[in-house]
């Protein structure tokens, strides 16, 4: 088994290019994140507004920027009407609002496909200052969102370029990625409504100021950084593919390993390859951009972060054994995560989603792995607090593997 | 060495392997000739445990392989007629760890490395990458990776498809070589030419089943002493019946549309045949005689050629 172990290593060592963009992109959003949280230190004291929000996209993005509007800090500052289409400008001539900002249909489409898209800002010429505001507001989103784009397209395209010359990435990968940086960038893009906000609330002092907003930036990382994890398992677990159809997995299984050795080095070379990325994106945080993390906390929070690690290897080798074909990968596991990611909290706090949606939270695997690294950094919380957490997680470890082992075993030996 | 009795595999609605029986003795050189789908694969996977039979026991050395008895595969060399390397490793690195897959290690296997590389002519690019290397070498490096372990009985599934003629001589050549060392071999191949030229022994197999088993004599004999005669053209069965009512050994063997393959025994002289079906006046586009040879014994068995 060490020996299939060292050559996976050996190959991933050999063609770093897939694996350092995998890991490149919690790094990369991350260092925003880190940027943004640490530059929004000047605020101005907000007005009531009224905003109107006519939505000709009417898809899951466009709710998601409205809901930003309703949150909290937004919320108070800001009064906001949906009306039907063509009726916004109507509100604003007759001054009921001071803005009125269009989400232009085929918004989140193509956000989603990383192509331009546009707001449209339609201001009340007759008042003076909510109007800027709203403005203010969208322009640092579309700030946010272009950046984000410019950081995230580069790679895509330069490494997509190195990739298609050297067939290491698949197209699977490639979906996962695009999708991941554009569901971050609607994240991030949401999360970049709250630091100035927050900030204005609490004007008294400089440091109390910084710390929550580290504590938010901390804990929006932990969803971040374990939805990643996931995506860079799935970048890597295509190798169950690539070895059958390079007929490799082939020689191996008729050499005399067992295809029990075959499979369990997969699961350890994948449990190294995820700890490595997942450890790499924390020193990162802890490091560079100074996340607060007490002595006592190290040693549960680590812990925490290998049975996350294995317990993502086996949910998705175990996924893997279920699907039938690399494009059916491609097509499902990308979204499953998503999903996954959606209910556990990775993306939006788990308050924030429908009730019903809340309840299902604990059926995501990601929800206990993000509840219990916020619960250990932020909540400051011991092992023994989160013994219900490490139980599902550790269960899970150790079933899901087990039943991928049987199952991969059952469709090699036809 | 190796004896495979009542073998049989189906997949889904396809018979793959049909109740086939044969043995292999040491040291012998055996040919599995058949065309596609013939069900060659799917007997080497049987044999080396990658799929279980249906039914039949394959026993090496009077042993019965299992797909769990993983033991045993010490002994078998498996030469995939798929490429089966990693491409982002040079052929040292990836020698290295097919080698360690079978126990060896240290200066051994970095010797018998050494050896096969030279042997296969792979050493001057032995650390570049397999990705870089054209078809023959990969094909080449692809067999030597089945030999690292010294295995008893090699395992060939046509490792010559898709090179050149230069590249298949030098894998015949390196073929009789690992023979000549003790080897015993099962190749399989859809070129007549190589299992005439390679093999002590061959077995025939179609649609799953072996239609005939020995030398390349006892095979000729086993269908007779027949020629065949292919002709294209717009003819019908009906149009031949008069002929092969004058010629007592004048069979028809299959008919395709427009192609009608006939065979003969040599006792009848090919020309009165050929003149007669002139005379007839047929419409015959095209027409081929091949004398005697495993090429016409393996039409007459199969009704059809190797190669569509
Ligand atoms: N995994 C499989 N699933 C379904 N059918 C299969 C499978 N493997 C082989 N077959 C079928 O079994 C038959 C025999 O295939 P096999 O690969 O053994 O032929 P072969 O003699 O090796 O042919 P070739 O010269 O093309 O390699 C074919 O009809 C093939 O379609
Ligand atoms: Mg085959």
């Amino acid at each position: 088994m060490w020996i299939l172990l060292k050559k996976d290593l050996l190959r991933l060592i050999k063609q770093p290019a897939g694996f350092l963009f995998l890991i490149a992109v919690p790094i990369v959003l991350s260092s925003l994140m880190g940027l943004i949280f640490a530059n929004s230190e000047h605020g101005v004291i907000l007005p009531h507004i009224a905003l109107v929000i006519e939505d000709h996209d009417d898809s899951l993005l466009s709710g998601l920027l409205k809901n930003a509007f309703h949150q909290e800090e937004l919320g108070e500052m800001f009064d906001v009407t949906e009306v039907d289409k063509d009726q916004g400008r109507a509100y604003i001539e007759q001054d009921k609002a001071a803005a009125l900002l269009i989400i232009p249909a085929g918004f989140s489409d193509s956000l989603l496909a990383l192509t331009p898209t546009e707001l449209i800002l339609v201001k009340n010429p007759s008042l003076d200052f909510g109007p800027k505001i709203v403005e203010e507001m969208v322009h640092i989103l579309a700030e946010a969102a272009d950046r984000i784009v410019r950081i995230g397209e580069e790679p895509i395209t330069t490494i997509r370029n190195e990739l298609e010359n050297n067939e290491r990435m698949t197209d699977a990968t490639m979906a996962a990625i695009a999708v991941m940086i554009n569901q971050l960038m609607t994240k991030t893009g949401s999360l970049i409504f709250d630091p100035p906000i927050t900030l204005n609330k609490q004007s008294v002092s400089e440091n109390e100021s910084n710390n929550s907003n580290k504590s938010l930036f901390a804990s929006t990382l932990c969803g971040i950084a374990t939805m990643c994890l996931f995506f860079i398992l799935n970048g890597l677990a295509v190798d169950y593919f690539r070895e059958r159809e390079h007929y490799t997995m082939y020689r191996i299984l008729v050499s005399p390993t067992s295809s029990f050795d075959y499979i369990l080095s997969k699961y350890v070379y994948l449990f190294f390859a995820g700890l490595i990325s997942f450890l790499a994106v924390w020193s990162l945080a802890f490091f560079v951009w100074r996340i607060p993390i007490p002595l006592s906390q190290v040693l549960p929070f680590c812990l925490m972060l290998v049975i996350i690690t294995s317990s993502s290897v086996g949910i998705i080798s175990l996924i893997y054994s279920l699907v039938r074909s690399r494009s059916q990968a491609a097509a499902i596991i990308p979204a499953l995560i998503i999903v996954f990611a959606l209910l556990g909290g990775a993306m939006i706090p788990i308050q924030a989603l429908p009730p019903f949606f809340e309840r299902l939270s604990i059926f995501s695997p990601i929800y206990w792995g993000v509840d219990g690294l916020q619960k250990i950094l932020l909540d400051q919380q011991g092992l023994t607090m989160l013994a219900s957490h490490i139980m599902i997680l550790i269960l899970l470890s150790i079933a899901c593997p087990t039943l991928s082992l049987l199952l991969q075993r059952r469709r090699i030996l036809r | 060495m190796l004896k495979v009795s009542n073998l049989t595999k189906s997949f889904d609605r396809v018979l793959a392997v049909d109740h086939i029986f044969f043995h292999i003795s040491i040291g012998e050189i055996f040919g599995f000739l058949g065309p596609n789908g013939a069900g060659k694969t799917t007997t080497i996977n049987m044999i080396c445990g990658l799929l279980n039979p249906d039914a039949g026991e394959i026993e090496l050395d009077g042993q019965v392989l299992t797909p769990d008895r993983t033991g045993l595969r010490h002994k078998l060399g498996v030469v995939p007629q798929e490429i089966a390397l990693y491409e982002e490793l040079n052929a040292y690195e990836n020698l290295r760890f097919w080698g360690r897959l079978y126990d060896l290690s240290g200066n051994a296997l970095k010797g018998r490395i050494h050896e096969l590389l030279q042997l296969s002519g792979l050493a001057e690019r032995a650390r570049d990458r397999v990705k870089t290397y054209s078809s023959g070498m990969k094909r080449r490096l692809n067999m030597i990776a089945g030999l690292l372990h010294r295995p008893a009985l090699l395992l060939l599934d046509e490792p010559t498809v898709g090179i050149d003629p230069q590249g298949r001589h030098n894998i015949l050549d390196s073929v009789r070589e690992i023979a000549a060392q003790g080897t015993t071999i099962l190749y399989t191949t859809h070129y007549l030419d190589e299992a005439e030229a390679l093999c002590d022994r061959l077995a025939i197999i179609d649609h799953g089943r072996i239609l005939a088993m020995g030398t390349e004599g006892e095979i000729k004999s086993i269908v007779g002493e027949n020629a065949i005669i292919r002709i294209t053209g717009d003819i019908s069965k009906e149009d031949i019946e008069p002929l092969t009512s004058r010629f007592a050994h004048l069979k028809i063997e299959s008919q395709k549309e427009r192609e009608l393959l006939l065979s003969f025994s040599t006792a009848e002289r090919a020309g009165d045949i050929i003149e007669a079906m002139y005379a007839s006046g047929l419409d015959i586009e095209n027409l081929q005689i091949k004398e005697p040879s495993l090429d016409s014994a393996f039409i007459k068995l199969t009704g059809r050629e190797l190669r569509d």
